[in-house]
């Protein structure tokens, strides 16, 4: 006997994406901390934005209006228009 | 992670260490795979001392994974 | 014995469960001594019309093959082509086909055929799965006896723990059968994985979570609805507070597909109500890629992420349907999402006024929100129960002034946060009507920066 089963799942996703390369340095550049909005997380971002200043790199603040959602595209087009890296977090 | 990725803009997402196997299964669903710094858990019922000392642990991993060329 | 069809001649269907078969049997078996029939085929007794030569058609291919609707059917074949048919019995019709004018001469001129079984529910799909061009797109896994499908399924990771029902392709094809919208439809990106949901992945889900076909319409409802971003799937499918899918369903549809709304509604005992909450789940996992430990982040989780499915108690009149509170027509089906993350029973055995139903309840929503780390933020859908409706409704309340009286009870009067923001508890009827219960569904993130509510009407 023989039974024919449909897949169920998703068609996966297709090639794999590169990851842009990083800087050579970021000196002189501006790091975005994006904050998703878990509690305690802006702390944290906070400490990280005090600790980058002292090693001379700028640093923007972002964040998402809440964690339970993605980020809308107007957050993603102004940080990545404002700064040459991104810091998000902090995902707990 | 994918849309700023999308935008040119190197980046690097701070995740709790508890949250390796999602990073992975995320990286399987997405064909993607994000830089991650891993920051030891917990962080939501520390304190501010604490919290810093959080900043302090991962600051060089975060400027080492935009720097990666 | 081979099953081709012949190229020329005369070809009879029939099926001995059919008057009209039977009463025909007399001019086969004369079409037969006169050589003017080719062959016979029966759809359920190689031994009818007795004492003829006839084939055996038991897994109805031929009569797929030869798209009969109705038996008896005559076809006329020339040269491989289909030249004529005659479909019941009509003495001029076969005439014309057979080129004989004389058939049947004791018979009644017409007389309507039956139903072929090749078109009852079940065989056609199964036929068209197997010989036709069903137009399934998804990918295709065979499992060949002493393999058990349920042992495969499991082991490929495509259930949620239970046994899930083998979609094959006659069981899709007949939950597509339901709905208008074309197989290769996008109902939308599924979270987290981001996939594109097809209707025909939803009825491959559907199908493993044991919902009937008659189900289909409000599993795409609550999909889309689901699917709508004030709803913040992505955001209850991963989140470590452990959030499951309500689906509150209302309207005519509830009775058509026997979905319950008395004893034991938010637990088991009913097909309907267990498999459209399940088949959301299935498709967060198989589709979305929500597997625990996974994406789904969730810490304990809770029973109602198994899938909880529900239809509102519309039997009082006096009672304003939660669809119609939220802008659905009267009459028309509709399904109302709710992101939840628990239950909690909440009994008041002394309460005689609408006054002292609003003071208990009060005391269990403030106990709640204690169990959260902020007063506001989870909204509550309330389940009301038979007797303490009976109370509200004899004092004339109904659901706005329900709803109204518990907002203000909980607004903290001593400058605290008030409970419960603009939209944030959902009030409905559901459950048998004796006990004083009520049943409180603490909701996740409330509000535009969590999870909202979304209703969709149901596609007739």
């Amino acid at each position: 006997m023989t039974t024919i089963l449909l897949d169920p799942t998703a068609a996966r996703a297709g090639p794999a994406r590169q990851r842009v390369a990083g800087h050579q340095s970021l000196e002189g550049l501006t790091v975005g901390l994006l904050d998703i909005r878990k509690r305690q997380g802006d702390v944290v971002l906070d400490h990280l934005e005090r600790l980058l200043g002292e090693r001379g790199i700028r640093v923007g603040r972002y964040a998402k209006p809440t964690f339970t959602k993605p980020a809308p595209s107007s957050v993603i087009d102004q940080v990545t228009a404002e700064c040459d890296a991104v810091v998000e977090g902090l995902a707990d | 992670m994918l849309d700023i990725n999308r935008m040119e803009t190197p980046a690097v997402a701070l995740v709790s260490e508890e949250f390796a196997s999602g990073v992975a299964s995320w990286r399987d669903l997405h064909g993607f795979d994000p830089a991650v710094v891993y920051v030891r858990h917990p962080i939501q019922p520390l304190n501010e001392a604490e919290l810093r000392g959080r900043a302090e642990d991962i600051v060089d991993a975060v400027i080492g994974a935009l720097t990666r060329t | 014995m081979s099953n081709e069809i012949p190229e020329d001649g005369l070809v009879l269907v029939v099926r001995e469960n059919c008057p009209t078969c039977q009463l025909i049997a007399p001019v086969a078996a004369d079409l037969e001594a006169r050589g003017a029939l080719t062959t016979i085929y029966s759809q359920d007794n190689p031994g009818f019309p007795e004492g003829l030569r006839v084939r055996d058609d038991p897994h109805l291919e031929v009569s797929f093959r030869l798209a009969i609707t109705i038996v008896p059917t005559l076809i006329r074949f020339e040269d491989g082509a289909e030249t004529a048919r005659a479909i019941g019995w009509s003495r001029q019709e076969w005439g014309n086909v057979a080129a004989l004018d004389d058939l049947g001469p004791g018979l009644p001129d017409e007389r309507p055929g039956c139903g072929s079984l090749s078109e009852e529910p079940g065989w056609a799909e199964e036929l068209l799965a197997r010989h036709g061009e069903a137009g399934l797109g998804a990918e295709t896994l065979t499992v060949e006896f002493p393999e058990d499908p349920f042992e495969i399924m499991d082991a490929r990771g495509w259930s949620d723990g239970l046994p899930v029902v083998p979609p094959t392709p006659a069981r899709v094809l007949a939950m597509l059968n339901e709905c208008t919208l074309a197989h290769d439809h996008v109902l939308g990106s599924i979270p987290p994985a981001g996939a594109e949901l097809t209707v025909e992945k939803a009825a491959i889900n559907a199908v493993m979570a044991g919902c009937r076909p008659a189900y289909f319409p409000v599993v795409l409802a609550a999909l889309d609805a689901a699917l709508d971003p004030d709803f913040a799937w992505q955001g209850l499918l991963s989140t470590t507070m452990g959030a499951g899918v309500a689906v509150i369903v209302n309207g005519p549809v509830c009775r058509r597909i026997g979905l319950n709304s008395g004893f034991n509604v938010l637990g088991h005992g009913t097909r309907a109500n267990a498999t459209i909450g399940r088949a959301l789940v299935l498709i967060a996992m198989n589709v979305g890629g929500a597997r625990p430990g996974g994406v789904d982040r969730s810490t304990l989780g809770h029973p109602g992420k198994h899938g909880l499915c529900f239809a509102e108690d519309e039997s009082d009149p006096a009672w304003q349907t939660l669809a119609a509170s939220r802008g659905i027509d009267g009459g028309r089906s509709a399904v109302t999402v709710f992101g939840f993350c628990g239950t909690s029973i909440m009994n008041d055995e002394t309460a005689r006024t609408p006054e002292d139903l609003v003071a208990s309840h009060v005391r269990s929503l403030e106990a709640i929100s204690q169990m959260r780390s902020s007063r506001r933020g989870g909204g509550v859908l309330l389940v009301i129960a038979g007797e303490f409706w009976r109370i509200f409704r004899d004092s004339g309340w109904d659901r706005t002034r329900i709803e109204a009286a518990l907002h203000d009870a909980t607004a903290g009067p001593g400058g605290e946060t008030p409970m419960f923001g603009p939209g944030d508890l959902l009030v409905t009827r559901a459950g048998s009507h004796a006990g004083l219960f009520s049943t409180i569904i603490q909701g996740w993130g409330s509000g535009p920066t969590g999870s909202q509510p979304v209703t969709r009407e149901v596609e007739p």
